[in-house]
């Protein structure tokens, strides 16, 4: 009996300290966790509306207008109105999708026609990142080709940008438009 | 079909072309320690491949229904190391009890698994990149399966090498790295095969 | 009183140059080989180590006393991780650029085998003020031994030392030294080896540092040996 105490002292002291160290350390990281996550989430927000300028401008005002959880849409995540002076001068789209050599997150930009204004690639993860911006997104941009002009290359996914700004057009005009 | 290519092009792709070791820089201690005698390498890299894969199909499950429905993604480094040091434990329990001998042969690298770089950071950047669950399994397989033929091919450069003429200040470690180098080189030109 | 004085600090410098954890003791090479690529990284990534080095050595020496035996893996792994977890926090939040470059590499400190070493090896036997001289020397050994190897590639590699990239509270400027690239974006003179800033390069620059240090120190025992031998000869 006076061995089982020990042991079980033993035990309960080795548990005890045990438990004394997860609590100090949950106590430090949930403090650090309301400190940081507003800041986390600012700055994502700031990111955002960042990188949605580079669709439209600097001085144009951005606005969510919410998010697509439609399963047939499944590279769009949620869209956006741009306005310059209170007038919707278009609408921005932004989606992420991934092949087998990456994954790609951009935003598409459509003008209140439902044609594709231009491209922006936020993330670009593709075996050949430089080729996709350097040969097709930027001459889109600048007019110089148009958007069926970009096919499926060796080792580069393309044919993923094309896809999503197509998805994005079409969801404009079933959903948007009609509105 | 589609998804079963796509599986084998996602191992391939984690086990030549961005190779763990040579590309991605994940396991480099054991890699450079344990790496002198082609039968204690070849034990090492198929401990390494079982603990990696058990832990990433251990692990996802717990990331994708438990951490991020309650908003807690951000424990996800403390679960993992928890779950992986568990893990080795209960390997190294069931090698000791099934097959002494190899535990003899593996002797103190059995718990130097849970420092492997390799094994943590294929766990994590499967929950960093959002990967789904056959993805992931196939990160972790190839990447598994890319360190065990890195290893066995280094090591059998290596043990030529006790035995040769190096240059006196290269001995040993230096001489090594060079030849890690060169295998670095020659992995290198597998980058634009998929 | 000096001899304790000197003590504490041949305690914080011996990390620096004589037990090096990177170039004596080779521990914790996946970072180095992996974050430095550029100067800014490299000194990121020292920082980020020093801080969980030394937080982590004060509260494993402050409960050295409380952590018996049996428990001192899963003790220190917790410890470690929510150092880590916390500097991830702060780092996502306030050095966005940092966090973004150096990546998962940042979760791989908790597994990194000098934390792991110096908190079974010292803290774990010693007060708090020789464990935090401790983790004060290790830290700055391991950074400068980081910040040497980054130097080296990031010349070499890519030709000019650029600030700001991504400890974004430096004023943005590039020093070229093999590579000018003027206002205009055209390449003025391009001496650099992309080499180095691949990973075999990486290979290359340690191997070499290795082998330079290992030559020193065998022509400092040398050296030694000739000179005890002098002495021997005189007292004959």
């Amino acid at each position: 009996m006076k061995i089982d105490k020990k042991k079980s002292l033993h035990y309960l002291k080795v548990s005890l300290v045990l438990g004394g160290i997860v609590s100090i350390s949950a106590l430090l990281i949930s403090i650090s966790y309301m400190i940081c996550q507003p800041v986390i989430e600012e700055n994502e927000y700031k990111r955002l509306v960042q990188s949605l300028a580079n669709i439209y401008g600097e001085d144009k005002t951005y606005e969510e207008i919410g998010s697509i959880d439609d399963s047939s849409y499944s590279y769009l995540n949620a869209y956006y109105s741009a306005r310059k002076d209170d007038e919707i001068i278009g609408y921005i789209f932004s989606s992420e999708g991934s092949n087998q050599y990456g994954s790609i997150s951009m935003l598409t930009g459509i003008n209140p026609n439902g044609e594709v204004d231009k491209i922006y690639l936020l993330t670009n993860d593709q075996t050949y990142p430089d080729k996709i911006q350097n040969d097709y997104v930027d001459p889109f941009n600048k007019g110089e080709i148009s958007l069926d002009d970009i096919y499926i290359g060796a080792t580069f996914g393309a044919e993923l940008i094309k896809n999503m700004a197509n998805q994005a057009s079409q969801y404009y005009m079933e959903n948007v438009l009609k509105q | 079909m589609d998804v079963f290519v796509s599986f084998l092009l996602a191992i391939i792709s984690s086990m030549l072309i961005d190779n763990v070791v040579l590309s991605r820089f994940y396991g480099i201690c054991p890699f450079l320690g344990v790496s002198k005698k082609v039968n204690s390498a070849f034990g090492m890299g198929l401990a390494v491949v079982f603990v990696i894969v058990l832990s990433s199909v251990i692990c996802w499950p717990i990331y994708t229904y438990i951490l991020v429905p309650a908003n807690v993604a951000f424990l996800d480094t403390i679960t993992y190391i928890l779950v992986i040091a568990c893990l080795v434990q209960v390997v190294g329990l069931f090698i000791k009890k099934y097959s002494p001998g190899l535990y003899k042969s593996l002797g103190v690298y059995l718990p130097l698994i849970t420092t492997n770089c390799a094994v943590l950071g294929v766990v994590q950047s499967n929950s960093d990149l959002q990967l789904d669950f056959l993805m992931s399994l196939a990160n972790a397989v190839g990447t598994s399966v890319g360190f065990l033929i890195v290893i066995v091919i280094f090591s059998c450069v290596r043990s030529r090498f006790e035995s040769s003429n190096a240059p006196k200040a290269f001995k040993g470690l230096p001489i090594a790295l060079m030849t890690a180098a060169l295998m670095a080189i020659a992995f290198m030109g597998l980058k634009g095969m998929i | 009183m000096e001899r304790i004085k000197n003590k504490k600090l041949q305690n914080l410098f011996k990390g620096i140059i004589k037990e090096n954890p990177l170039f004596v003791s080779v521990l914790g090479t996946c970072p180095a080989l992996a974050t430095t690529t550029s100067i800014e990284g490299a000194i990121g990534m020292g920082i980020l180590f020093s801080i969980v080095l030394i937080c982590s050595n004060i509260l494993i020496s402050l409960l050295r006393k409380l952590i018996s035996e049996e428990i001192t893996t899963p003790a220190y792994i917790v410890v470690i991780a929510a150092f880590v977890t916390i500097v991830k926090l702060f780092s996502n939040a306030f050095l966005f650029e940092l966090y973004s470059t150096l990546g998962v590499f940042i979760s791989l400190i908790v597994v990194n085998c000098i934390v792991l070493g110096r908190a079974e090896a010292y803290a774990s036997k010693n007060n708090v003020l020789d464990s935090l001289l401790d983790a004060i020397g290790m830290g700055i050994g391991y950074t400068l031994a980081l910040l040497s190897i980054s130097c080296i590639r990031e010349i070499l590699g890519s030709g000019m030392i650029s600030f700001g990239k991504i400890l974004t509270f430096i004023p943005r400027f590039d020093i070229p030294i093999l590579k000018y690239v003027n206002s205009l974006g055209e390449v003025v003179y391009d001496y650099s080896i992309p080499l180095f800033v691949q990973p075999s390069g990486a290979f290359i620059v340690f191997g070499v540092i290795l082998a330079i240090i290992s030559a020193i120190t065998s022509f400092k025992n040398t050296r030694k040996k000739i000179k005890e031998k002098i002495m021997l000869k005189e007292a004959k």
